[in-house]
């Protein structure tokens, strides 16, 4: 929702008319992450985990591929992965692996951006899908 | 030979997890209330190091269910090696299919219990007995341990007789009352339980052990011709269990030097009234019996360790004979059977005795209801009657069907412990400091000491007690702290809210934290308060620690100050000793944070001597008033104000059985959270209109509804209240209007997002945070906007954008969730855009906790009455129960289609409701007409069936005109719902086809549990369960969900 609060009416508008099963994954930033700046900023967290890579925005809407065009819609920006590693470390549920076992944390949090960048070529290849 | 004591100051949770983690090579685990701090300490401890018996670290697994833990258990015991889990409640209900097969293969696995109430009419997370008997009959030996102490003392009995015997053990204490009591106990180690290991038993189990070098078949089907006979050849495993347990309990009773037996007799030896109970309660009976035995009455108490298998002989050798009364208590119900299974254990062992003496069967305790020794003294004198009650219940008032034992005067005992009772605001660190001044006098004096924390179900800024004692015998009181000697409030809005000092002893003290001096406290202390004080010779003291935690920058952290305070006015530990230990702990818990946080600790713990002593006229004891009379909003409903008050005041206590006549059900009214205004934010948004650029973005990201915008026609303008300010209301459909954002001062949690998302115009924010007493008359203004300003959202298409949406009135407010949580602005804008024909099927867990938990529930209903219509059914269930609703509805539907064409094939139809009815056939997956159409034909068909009764095709349509509106069907839950434990059914659901919608309000994490780990966490981030950071790649469900 704070990253861009029209993509999510959007994408809960869509999944309501679908005449049929729909699944609305919504980012929501807990206590439990323990955000540095508290959760008065949840919106903005939202919003930084988008544009560092942390998550990404898309819809998919299978009508769109019984008119023609690809299902798959990219809706989030290009992330500037630069913001990724100090995205984890404004996150306590993060930064605390650092603080506790430092060497592993590094060595796992390269992953957990690997894994995000994973997810998002897996993403790119689909909405580059000709229909 | 007499072991060096060695103390350890935990709860029974820990206690378990101790032993557990020497006897287990494997664990498989899954975060249930209250059992998940055990698996949380064995995860912690194997990612520390920690060595159990065998010289390693525990395996640890997160499964995805308890389903999928007992099956990964029993596996793990397949394969030969000693395993455990820890459950409760819903979860051991999971377990029960692999629990009859473990224990028909003879494995020696150990289920550890935290005992918790079923989820029937309503969920709880609280203690009782419900669970634990629900298992009884799976083959698995049920072992009971009822005090913190017993737990480390006896948990190992499970263990170790799971090896001799080969049959799996299920030990079990109480949910709450045991698991999270914290006590101090002795403890015991690796070297004192390793030599107590069948080494004989333990080798045999390994060499069972599935092998393909030496290969075998388990879980073979079985036909009519021997099924019977080899389930029957298993018998003589059990007949040897009774002996082996109680040569294991006699070998730990000679360890830790307490007696212990299969069943414990305590009383007098020649008792002629005997109650007989299971658990925590019968440290609350013993006090009692003491008390009684004082006055010299003959009573005495039967406490069941072992209950599966069931020892007869054992039992009635530990009932005295000369008992002619007995009441069996159980903390469970079981409808529609003569008797609760206790009661029908001992009434059937009685059955072959020469003894005959009168037994009489009773409930208690269910969710954890406070079981106090006024309630064991009514069972006593229920006893005493010519015809005892039979199938009674205790701690409640049952004026419906008249189960319910007369109430007693709470006791209270000479020479008992010292009892101290903290009103704390929720995250306001009373809690923890009362955990750190337990382990304070625990571990740096003699003295016993037990601790209780009892909360509501606010996720932040609720009510806390804290329930502590002291003393210098162990302490059996299992119950709540009824008659402190010591009260502290440490939030003067409590005044009002509650009756803090109800119970307070004689001469006993009583401690403030208040803005207020001296004076304004003798002006502005309630009545009732005064009252009591002057009466009861109260001491009385006040301290201004929220004063005191501003000056010294701690913000509303007031926790030390008051600790310190409570240590310098009791002096339950030397006073210096006290501020060297608190200072101690400051350094332990913040050090790493930084020497400005240790030191404005410090400067904490330093000022709680600021306190200052109020003479109490002796005249307030004269004052006429009411007994505590709880606050309430004067024009609630009548269900509001006789259940819903009560309730918030801490007195639903008191409600009697037929609160909840005609409610048998569970039903709850939809829309009661607007009724708390509970005011607990200390800052609130204050709008400023000439930033306001009307974006309505502050309301959209609300997470709590509190703040909206209101646009006002020029009728509604001229009864604006004086003050009431307005702008010229943007966009031409609002033409002639006013618009204005008001914020609901009372009900906001001041968690801050709308300001943080403000964007204001060039002259700056248009929003700002101020203190919440800067705020309070502007909550008239809220008053005047729900209630005079009618919702303009039929002028615009609230679904064309953000800011459209936020005219649409949420029909999701004030909820329970955390201060700025992430996952109700989704919740809110759903119920904003399909609220008035939605209906939730809502999965366990944050989501249904803040969306309803009596008595307050946010869903409301909006100006026609209309809202969504909710209900929860399960953890694991989620998708499949709300596609079931849509099913039902539409199955309904299709009878009016039905109905309707065979209405329309009769031919008799007038022709305009004839076009009627084929506009909705055509239509009927349409929301916006058949909302139309709805409010056309309801009428129409219901004065049509009146008038026509023999009309079966019109009675029936008149009968279903509430499903003729097309439902928006929503499945809601949070990640560990979706990602795990309800993954095979979301998966089949979304495979269905039907209509419906779910919403997967996804914080990476098990919120509600407290924060373990799910397949939705990504790698490196640390949960419980991933002590030691996630390491599994993080599911993409959402790929999962598109194929």
């Amino acid at each position: 929702m704070g990253a861009n609060q029209a993509q999510t009416l959007k994408a809960i508008r869509e999944a309501e008319a679908y005449d049929g099963p729909s699944i609305v994954i919504a980012y929501s930033p807990c206590i439990a992450h323990g955000l540095k700046l508290g959760m008065g900023h949840a919106q903005a967290e939202q919003k930084a985990a988008v544009e560092c890579g942390y998550w990404h925005l898309w819809r998919y809407d299978p009508r769109l591929e019984a008119e023609g065009k690809n299902p798959f819609q990219l809706d989030s920006k290009e992330p500037d992965w630069t913001k990724f590693q100090d995205f984890l470390k404004n996150e306590v549920r993060f930064s605390s692996l650092l603080k506790q076992f430092p060497e592993e944390a590094v060595e796992l949090f390269k992953v957990t951006e690997e894994n995000a960048q994973w997810r998002l070529n897996g993403y790119k290849r689909l909405a580059a899908q000709t229909f | 030979m007499a072991k060096q004591k060695k103390f350890l100051t935990c709860d029974g949770n820990q206690a378990a997890a101790h032993i557990a983690y020497m006897f287990s090579e494997t664990a498989s685990i899954y975060p249930i209330t209250p059992s998940s701090t055990m698996a949380e300490y064995v995860d912690e401890w194997a990612a520390a190091g920690r060595k159990n018996i065998f010289g390693e670290t525990v395996r640890v697994d997160e499964m995805q269910s308890e389903a999928g833990a007992a099956g990964a258990m029993h596996g793990a015991l397949q394969a030969g090696t000693l395993s455990s889990t820890f459950t409760a409640s819903q979860g051991l209900l999971l377990m029960i299919p692999n629990m009859y097969k473990v224990a028909g293969e003879l494995l020696p696995g150990v289920y550890h219990v935290s005992a918790r109430a079923l989820a029937s009419h309503a969920l709880s997370i609280f203690g009782d007995h419900q669970d634990v008997m629900a298992v009884r009959q799976t083959g698995c030996a049920l072992f009971a341990t009822g005090s913190v102490q017993e737990v480390m003392d006896l948990a190992a009995v499970a263990h170790l007789s799971a090896i001799k015997s080969r049959v799996p053990f299920v030990h079990f204490f109480d949910g709450f009352r045991t698991s999270h009591e914290i006590q101090k106990i002795e403890q015991l180690d690796n070297e004192d339980l390793a030599p107590l290991i069948d080494q004989e038993a333990l080798a045999a189990f390994r060499q069972r052990a599935l092998n393909p070098e030496a290969p075998v078949a388990r879980g073979t089907a079985q036909n009519p011709d021997i099924y019977f006979q080899a389930r029957e050849a298993s018998n003589v495993y059990y007949n040897k269990v009774v002996a082996i347990v109680e040569d294991y309990v006699n070998q730990l009773s000679a360890l830790v030097g307490r007696k212990y037996g299969l069943f414990d007799y305590y009383g007098a030896e020649d008792a002629d009234r005997v109650i007989i109970a299971i658990g925590s309660v019968t440290e609350a009976i013993k006090e009692t019996i003491d008390y009684l035995i004082s006055k010299g009455e003959k009573v005495g108490l039967v406490s069941v360790h072992l209950y599966r298998p069931f020892s007869a002989k054992h039992f009635l050798a530990a009932v005295p004979k000369t008992a002619k009364r007995i009441a069996v208590l159980d903390r469970t119900k079981e409808p529609g059977a003569t008797g609760e299974p206790l009661y029908l254990d001992v009434k059937d062992s009685f059955y072959t005795s020469t003894e005959r003496p009168v037994i009489v069967g009773g409930r208690y305790g269910l969710s954890s209801k406070d079981t106090t020794p006024a309630q064991i003294l009514a069972v006593y004198e229920n006893l005493s009657l010519p015809t005892p009650k039979n199938g009674f219940t205790i701690g409640i008032v049952d004026d419906v069907t008249f189960t319910s034992l007369p109430q007693k005067e709470e006791l209270a005992f000479d020479g008992g412990p010292f009892e101290a009772k903290f009103y704390g605001l929720g995250a306001d660190g009373t809690v923890g400091a009362n955990k750190n001044s337990i382990k304070i006098i625990g571990d740096n004096t003699d003295k016993y000491c037990q601790a209780y924390f009892a909360y509501d179900s606010k996720k932040s800024g609720g009510f806390t007690a804290s329930h502590l004692r002291f003393g210098d015998k162990p302490i059996r009181s299992t119950y709540l702290v009824n008659t402190p000697d010591f009260v502290a409030c440490h939030v003067q809005a409590y005044l009002r809210l509650y009756d803090v000092t109800k119970g307070l002893k004689k001469n006993g003290t009583f401690l403030l934290n208040t803005v207020w001096d001296e004076e304004q406290v003798k002006q502005n202390l309630p009545d009732n308060v005064k009252k009591y004080l002057a009466k009861n010779h109260i001491t009385f003291y006040i301290i201004n620690a929220t004063g005191i935690a501003g000056e010294i920058g701690l913000g509303n952290r007031t926790n030390t100050i008051l600790q310190s305070a409570f240590f310098k006015i009791t002096g339950v530990v030397p006073y210096e000793l006290a501020v060297e230990q608190m200072k101690y702990m400051i350094k332990k818990s913040y050090g790493k944070k930084g020497d400005d946080i240790v030191n404005k600790n410090n400067a904490a713990v330093d000022r709680g001597a600021d306190y200052v002593k109020v003479e109490v006229p002796a005249e307030w004891a004269n004052i006429q008033t009411e007994r505590f009379v709880s606050p309430g909003v004067a024009d609630a409903p009548a269900f509001v104000k006789k259940t819903v008050f009560p309730i918030n005041a801490q007195t639903g206590d008191d409600l009697p059985v037929s609160t909840f006549t005609g409610r048998e059900d569970g039903t709850w009214d939809q829309g009661t959270a607007a009724y708390e205004k509970r005011g607990v934010a200390s800052r609130v948004p204050v709008w400023i209109p000439e930033n306001c650029i009307q974006c309505n973005q502050c309301a959209y990201v609300c997470p709590h509804a509190a703040i909206r915008p209101f646009v006002l026609d020029g009728d509604e303008q001229a009864k604006a209240p004086a003050g009431y300010t307005a702008l010229k209301a943007t966009g031409k459909q609002f033409d002639g209007m006013q618009f204005r954002i008001q914020v609901n001062v009372l009900d906001c949690l001041g968690c801050d997002n709308c300001v943080d998302i403000c964007p204001g115009n060039k002259n700056g924010n248009a929003l700002k945070m101020v203190p919440i007493e800067e705020e309070y008359d502007n909550q008239a203004n809220w008053d005047f906007s729900v209630k005079e300003v009618k919702t303009k959202q039929h002028l615009v298409d609230t679904s064309l954008n953000v800011k459209n949406s936020q005219f649409a009135t949420p029909l999701f407010e004030f909820s329970g969730a955390c201060s700025g949580c992430g996952e109700t602005p989704y919740v809110k804008l759903i119920s904003q855009l399909f609220g008035d024909h939605q209906v939730v099927a809502n999965a366990t867990g944050c989501t249904s906790i803040y969306s309803g938990s009596a008595p307050s529930t946010p869903y409301t209903t909006n100006e026609n009455g209309r809202g969504p219509a909710w209900a929860n059914s399960l953890f694991e269930d989620n998708a499949e129960y709300g596609l079931g609703m849509n099913i039902g509805a539409e199955k309904l539907r299709d009878r009016i289609e039905r109905l309707m064409h065979e209405v329309i094939a009769g031919g008799r139809l007038p022709e305009n409701i004839q076009t009627l009815f084929e506009e909705w056939i055509a239509n009927r997956n349409s929301y916006v007409k058949t909302r139309e159409l709805a409010d056309i034909l309801t009428p129409v068909l219901k004065e049509y069936a009146a008038a026509n009764p023999l009309c079966e095709h019109g009675r029936q349509l008149a009968g279903l005109t509430h499903y003729l509106v097309k439902r928006s069907q929503w499945i809601i839950g949070g990640d560990g719902w979706a990602y795990d434990i309800g993954f095979g059914g979301l998966d089949h659901v979304l495979a269905s086809g039907q209509n419906v919608n779910v919403l997967v309000v996804d914080t990476e994490v098990y919120s509600n549990t407290g924060g373990q780990s799910s397949k939705s966490t990504p790698v490196g981030a640390v949960a419980k369960f991933a002590a030691a950071g996630k390491r599994i790649r993080k599911k993409d469900l959402g790929m999962i969900a598109t194929t």
